[in-house]
């Protein structure tokens, strides 16, 4: 039954503009937490990127004469154990954690989509076996396996990103497995094998567009999860090493003078939290139903 | 018995009487907009339309079932005499079932499918009747027999999902009968089934009719059905009733060039060239015009009389009577339609 | 109860069907260019009590000649849609063989399918579902061709779309549409042009017109009268509605519950239908002009669940004329009148006795000369 109301595009570019307001209006019509948690990402990222510039003072810089100062004129968030500015080590520190958070959560996405639409688009056996590593490693928490690796092989970035995303892959392989299938069964694809595509074509320009959205929501949300474990791997000092600055490690630093100067250990874990809140909140507002019904006017 | 015979025996008293009717979508657009309609008792009136025609909604609208998003906004409807625009949902809910009931197109979707048949079909009858449990199984079994259900013992007691097509639809108009209403708004009964059962479904509609002094409000696009069952016929287009009128007539001789082409659409009947007739352009946009006819824009009677244009597309026609019982909604005299020069 | 006959014109001289291929019986005189022999769809089924096989399409035999267009009409549940799936290749049949153009269209597998499928060409149901509403209209007409080497280029594989758009009734700016950005009568062309731009061989329309209002309805069916004129496509029409079928074919095969119950040449079948499925489907399709008290449209109960056929003759549990015999024996497929095959024991018998009348199915068609 035909109600649509067709509005004509004259040209292939109102058809692209008409994206651009899709996309526009996809933005504006979120939830308020979609767009609080955006703006914060934005912040974030761009304290993170501009840090050098932004920070006043090296992070690194010693100054045993003015430890542990509370807020003040030169030091906005007062300095640490050593005098070591806080806000400029806030700023860097950002850096690792979210650097290497991002990295282990393009490698999973990638890995792990492509594996679970493999599996979905194929079925049979490979799709049995696939589904059945994935239902194993997936009960497999990474933090124990970084901290199982980092154990033998010590700490380095590579083993770090290693370790996350020995595991980090399945429930994007979960996900996209399932997306595929309910693709699988649309019409559209039938149409495709009925007029002879190549089996490429119809995974890459058919099958991952139209999954690409949840399992973006999903990555943002795993984002946010691998931000606090890498500060909690951090935290355990099985990440970035001092004398780095590191939101997690700072965290660790600042634990023995927890009453002199609470600061210290409220400051970097304000940030990690906000940084992860956004990107929950993004992820979270992209599955919220876009508020007000569609009616289909009958 | 010829159509005239049936339409003196079924005249009766006006039992639901639609006046202006408007039900708009969040506020501004108007998806029905002035409808006017006459159901008289024992009568069958057919709602006929395309999609986008708003004849849904009416049916939705009648027994006030309309979903949050679209409102009735103006006009009346009159259920013996009383206005149920005005009334409560608890004076309404008394209303459904007892006095007017409804049929839906997807009989499976309006059973709960983890209940039994029995339950469902008496719940208008515990509600409206207060019959204790007992009474209304065996009521049921009667229910489901009168509709031509086999072995209803049986089937009262199976659950709704295990029904057919076919089947469900039946035990729908038994629950809908069940209460005695005096009016039945049937919203495209049988589109979702089969040919064979679909005419299964419209003889039993028809001694349902019969049997209880029912009057029926069919809305369908199905102009063979309409044509086969209906005594009256109402064609929606755009959110008004562009004709109204004795099916036979209607069917035959319409007075409307709209109607003109959808029987001729609807019943694949071809033109002198081998080809059939098709209307052109689209209906998408009608709703959105205010000056003139709503239908002037495809309408090839506008085409073939340059005179007529001035008038098409300046003011809205009335619905005026053309004949006994007859109306259409159109500036031009509806011989014209017949001459032979219009496709 | 009063009928209602409409009458139209009969057709004018110039009519695009005066010259569709008239022809005798089953031992055609000119080769098939589609033939579906014997075949048949088994469904296994895991059950508590055994694996039950439901037969969705049982022992088909069926010869459309070239040029021709067969209609497959049928209730949900008859294998109609199995049948279209089988000839797509989209599953694979039980039993049987189907020729395209002689050659055992069975075989091919893997990339040799894959180039082969340009042949044969399925027209579906709901063209909202058969393109992907993210992809323009351009480029979903446009790709296919670029994955069997047809055109010299982009810019030629561009050209041919503009010109088959034009050619299906759409203008230019359809181009770069979306699919959500069109009416369901539009977008029917263009799964059309999408599947012709692949010059089949075969096309397989499954319900092409269900989904559509009554004017959309119109407009594709002239649309592929004007194909049939024009390019002398072979076309299999599938349709649950005998009025579309009545229209567009040459020939029609009535299908019950997997086995075809009835073939004959159109007017043949109009004029006087046999098999009493034939005539209750007749009378149920066209029943403005039939009315609802017609006695030959009256069928007993619901169709028969395809897990539990009846024996025998799989229509006489709802058959007004059963006798005792025909739930022990099957019926054959038989001729019964030049152009004209009826799976029925009893046919003649039916057809002489006192309620054999036939359903009416007034429209005068033009009769080829």
């Amino acid at each position: 039954m035909d109600t649509r109301m067709t509005a004509p595009r004259a040209s292939l570019q109102d058809a692209r503009s008409s994206r651009l307001a899709d996309a526009y209006a996809f933005v504006a019509s979120r939830h308020w937490t979609f767009k609080v948690g955006s703006a914060l990402l934005v912040l974030v990222l761009a304290m993170v990127f501009f840090a050098p510039w932004l920070a006043p003072y090296d992070p690194g810089a010693l100054n045993l004469i003015s430890r542990l100062r509370p807020p003040s004129a030169e030091h906005w968030l007062g300095t640490d154990h050593l005098g070591r500015d806080v806000l400029s080590r806030l700023l860097v520190g950002g850096q690792f954690t979210v650097t290497i958070s991002a990295i282990t959560v393009v490698i999973s996405l990638v890995l792990g989509t492509l594996i679970g639409v493999i599996a979905g688009r194929a079925g049979g056996l490979l799709d049995e076996v696939a589904m059945r590593v994935v239902d194993l490693l997936i009960s497999v928490p990474d933090v124990v396996v970084a901290i199982f690796l980092i154990g033998i092989f010590g700490p380095s970035y590579f083993t770090l990103i290693f370790s996350l995303t020995l595991v980090g892959w399945t429930p994007y392989a979960r996900l996209a497995r399932a997306l595929t299938k309910e693709v699988n069964s649309r019409e559209y694809i039938r149409a495709a094998e009925v007029l002879g595509m190549k089996r490429s074509f119809v995974i890459f320009r058919h099958i991952i567009p139209n999954t690409i959205r949840p399992i973006a929501a999903v990555s943002f949300l795993r984002f946010g999860h691998k931000l606090i474990t890498v500060g909690g791997l951090s935290y355990l000092g099985l990440g970035v090493q001092p004398p780095n600055p590191d939101w997690g490690l700072m965290l660790a630093e600042a634990q023995p003078y927890l009453e002199r100067a609470p600061l210290l250990m409220i400051a970097p874990g304000a940030v990690i939290f906000l940084a992860a809140l956004s990107v929950t909140w993004i992820g979270h507002g992209m599955e919220i139903e876009r508020r007000g019904a569609r009616v289909a006017g009958q | 018995m010829g159509s005239q015979d049936k339409m003196t025996a079924t005249r009766g008293d006006p039992l639901l009487e639609v006046r202006n009717l408007r039900v708009s979508l969040e506020g501004d657009k108007a998806v029905v907009d002035g409808l006017d309609l006459t159901i008289r008792r024992r009568e069958v009136v057919a709602l006929v339309g395309e999609s986008g025609s708003g004849k849904s909604v009416t049916a939705l609208a009648l027994s006030r079932l309309l979903p949050d998003a679209l409102k009735i906004t103006g006009g009346s409807i009159r259920f013996e005499g009383q206005d149920i625009v005005a009334k409560s949902e608890a004076e309404l809910n008394r209303m459904r079932g007892a006095d007017i009931s409804m049929l839906f197109q997807q009989p499976q979707v309006m059973l709960d499918p983890t209940s039994r048949v029995h339950a469902q079909v008496a719940e208008p009858l515990r509600k409206h009747r207060g019959l204790q449990r007992r009474h209304a199984f065996a009521r049921v079994v009667d229910l489901l027999r009168s509709v031509g259900i086999p072995d209803p013992a049986e089937r009262a007691r199976a659950f709704s999902h295990q029904l057919s097509g076919g089947m469900a639809q039946r035990v729908m108009i038994a629950a809908a009968m069940a209460a005695g209403p005096k009016l039945l708004v049937a919203d495209e009964p049988t589109t979702a089934l089969d040919v064979t059962v679909q005419a299964q479904i419209l003889r039993l509609l028809k001694e349902e009719r019969e049997r209880h002094d029912l009057s029926i409000l069919l809305i369908t696009h199905d102009l063979s059905i309409v044509s086969a069952f209906a005594d009256r016929v109402a064609v929606m287009y755009a959110g008004r009733i562009l004709e109204e009128g004795p099916t036979a007539q209607i069917m035959s001789e319409p007075a409307h060039p709209y109607t003109r082409a959808l029987v001729r659409c609807s019943l694949l009947m071809p033109g002198a060239d081998g080809r059939l007739l098709s209307i052109p352009g689209s209906g998408s946009q009608a709703l959105s015009i205010t000056d003139g006819c709503r239908f002037a824009p495809r309408c090839a009677l506008m085409q073939a009389h340059p005179g007529l244009h001035a008038a098409c597309q300046g003011r809205e026609p009335a619905l005026d009577p053309v004949g006994r019982n007859w109306k259409s909604r159109c500036h031009a005299d509806h011989h014209l339609l017949h001459e032979g020069n219009v496709t | 109860m009063m009928r209602q006959t409409i009458t139209a014109p009969v057709c004018a001289i110039e009519c695009p069907r005066r010259d569709a291929p008239r022809y005798a019986d089953l031992a055609l005189r000119e080769p098939a260019f589609l033939s579906v022999e014997a075949v048949a769809k088994h469904y296994r089924l895991p059950g508590f009590t055994g694996s039950k096989v439901v037969k969705s399409v049982d022992n088909i035999t069926l010869r459309v000649r070239p040029g021709e267009v067969m209609g497959l009409v049928g209730e949900s549940g008859c294998g109609k849609s199995t049948f279209a799936r089988i000839v797509t290749r989209q599953t694979d049949v039980t039993e049987g063989e189907v020729l395209i153009d002689g050659e055992d269209w069975l075989a091919p597998t893997g990339e040799t399918l894959r180039r082969r499928r340009r042949d044969v060409q399925l027209i579906f149901q709901d063209p909202y579902a058969a393109l992907d509403p993210r992809m323009t209209i351009g480029t979903s007409m446009g790709a296919p061709m670029a994955h069997h080497g047809i055109g010299a280029g982009a810019a030629d594989r561009r050209a041919r779309v503009i010109e088959m758009l034009h050619d299906v009734g759409l203008d230019l700016s359809f181009f770069g549409r979306l699919p959500k950005q069109c009416s369901g009568g539009q977008l029917q062309r263009v799964v059309i042009g999408r599947a012709l731009l692949l010059e089949p061989k075969l096309l397989i329309c499954d319900e092409p017109t269900s989904a559509l209002d009554a004017s959309m309805r119109t407009q594709i069916l002239n649309l592929l009268m004007d194909l049939k004129a024009r390019r002398g496509l072979t076309m299999v029409m599938i349709s649950h509605d005998l009025r579309v079928v009545r229209y567009l074919c040459d020939r029609i095969a009535v299908m019950y519950l997997g086995k075809l119950v009835e073939i004959a040449d159109r007017d043949v079948l109009f004029e006087s239908p046999t098999h009493p499925y034939t005539k209750a489907l007749i009378a149920a399709s066209l029943l403005d002009q039939n009315g609802l008290e017609a006695t030959d449209a009256m069928l007993d109960g619901e169709p028969p669940s395809p897990l539990n056929p009846p024996a025998g003759c799989n229509f006489h549990t709802r058959c007004p004329h059963a006798r005792p015999d025909c739930a022990e024996f099957e019926p054959g497929l038989k001729q019964a009148r030049p152009g004209q095959f009826v799976r029925c024991r009893h046919w003649e018998e039916i057809a002489a006795g006192p309620f054999a009348a036939q359903p009416t199915s007034e429209v005068a068609y033009p009769t080829p000369r």
